[in-house]
């Protein structure tokens, strides 16, 4: 529905239309997976929670207010799908750390909004990684997203170790602060809420 | 370090990790409520399952309708006789008028064991033929207006 205007998909979800809800499913499933595994970090769990969160959602949609955000909303019911995954069947076999992220989510840290927008920079962040040159990309995804040691990511890019200390990796992460700042996106305060920002 | 660059670590590790567990796959194909409704159409226990919801409901209005509702005998005993429905002296059991065919009688609605009159009974027959899926969940919702309606 191309010809629609984003307030008139979300009066027409409102009102019940079923093509317009499955419009935001196709716009925003992606972020609320994201949010999802934020919740949870649980890869097992993201696909039922999800399911019911957006059948939840598909039956309520009647009751969403269109003035409000769309993701928010919606993060509002997967959290609750996740809390009930928690206190139900599924806790007794995820152990005590689900407890602690159930309580954690209970106690507010972790609000809709704030879910959204990490959600909204973590996918903001993924789109620059891609636009990244091969070697840059390969630099990121040795040393940050496989956690690998210097030396070995030195040796598989085939640059000096000291070099990709001191120059290569601080570049890469000054590219990708301003891809993120050309979004308008500040990442100053991102962690605050889970006492990050310690990462030696 | 500064904060900046700390956070960028921090972000990009979670990256990581999102990416790793699936948190930027695609989704499943097709949408999840229609794929739920599909699922539970195809289930061979969705119409047992209406059945449960469905068959108290007419138990219920039979066994009403048995001790409150519309009177089938006059207060010596005698049958009342309906406008359009005649009981033989000897049987007592409803016959059709001679204005009617069988066939019309047993086409009656609500009556669902063909005995000529809807009463209590045509809920238990209403149940079997649920069972054998010779009636919808429609007939079973109007029986009991039928029954209160005598």
């Amino acid at each position: 529905m191309p010809d629609r205007s984003d307030k008139e998909i979300l009066e027409a979800a409102a009102r019940g239309d079923e093509a317009a809800f499955a419009h935001l499913y196709d716009r925003y499933q992606q972020r609320v997976r994201l949010v999802a595994w934020r919740i949870s970090h649980r890869a097992d769990w993201l696909d039922d929670i999800l399911n019911e969160g957006w059948c939840r959602a598909f039956n309520q949609r009647t009751s969403f207010d269109p003035e409000r955000d769309f993701m928010v909303w919606i993060v509002g019911i997967v959290r609750n799908v996740y809390r009930e995954f928690c206190r139900q069947g599924k806790l007794s076999i995820a152990g005590k750390d689900e407890a602690d992220r159930a309580g954690e989510v209970e106690s507010g840290e972790l609000s809709p909004v704030r879910l959204v927008q990490e959600a909204e920079i973590l996918s903001e962040l993924n789109l620059c990684v891609e636009q990244l040159s091969d070697i840059d990309g390969q630099i990121v995804r040795l040393r940050f997203f496989e956690n690998q040691p210097l030396r070995i990511v030195a040796q598989q890019v085939n640059v000096a170790e000291a070099t990709l200390r001191a120059i290569r990796i601080p570049e890469v992460i000054e590219r990708l602060r301003r891809c993120l700042a050309r979004k308008n996106i500040d990442i100053s305060d991102f962690f605050s809420a889970q006492g990050g920002g310690d990462s030696q | 370090m500064d904060l900046q660059t700390n956070n960028m670590e921090h972000l990009l590790a979670t990256l990581g990790e999102a990416r790793q567990n699936g948190a930027f796959a695609g989704g499943a194909a097709g949408y999840p409520w229609q794929a739920r409704a599909a699922a539970t159409q195809s289930s061979p226990k969705s119409w047992q399952a209406r059945l449960w919801k469905v068959g108290p409901l007419a138990a219920a209005a039979a066994v009403a309708v048995l001790f409150v509702g519309p009177k089938f005998a006059s207060e010596d005993g005698s049958p009342i006789v309906s406008d359009n429905v005649a009981i033989k002296d000897s049987s007592g059991r409803p016959e059709t008028s001679s204005s009617e065919s069988p066939s019309t009688a047993a086409k009656l609605k609500g009556d669902y064991n063909e005995d000529g009159v809807v009463n209590g009974l045509d809920a238990q027959a209403l149940i079997e033929k649920l069972n054998r899926g010779e009636a919808s969940m429609e007939d079973a919702a109007e029986l009991p207006g039928l029954l209160a309606n005598g």
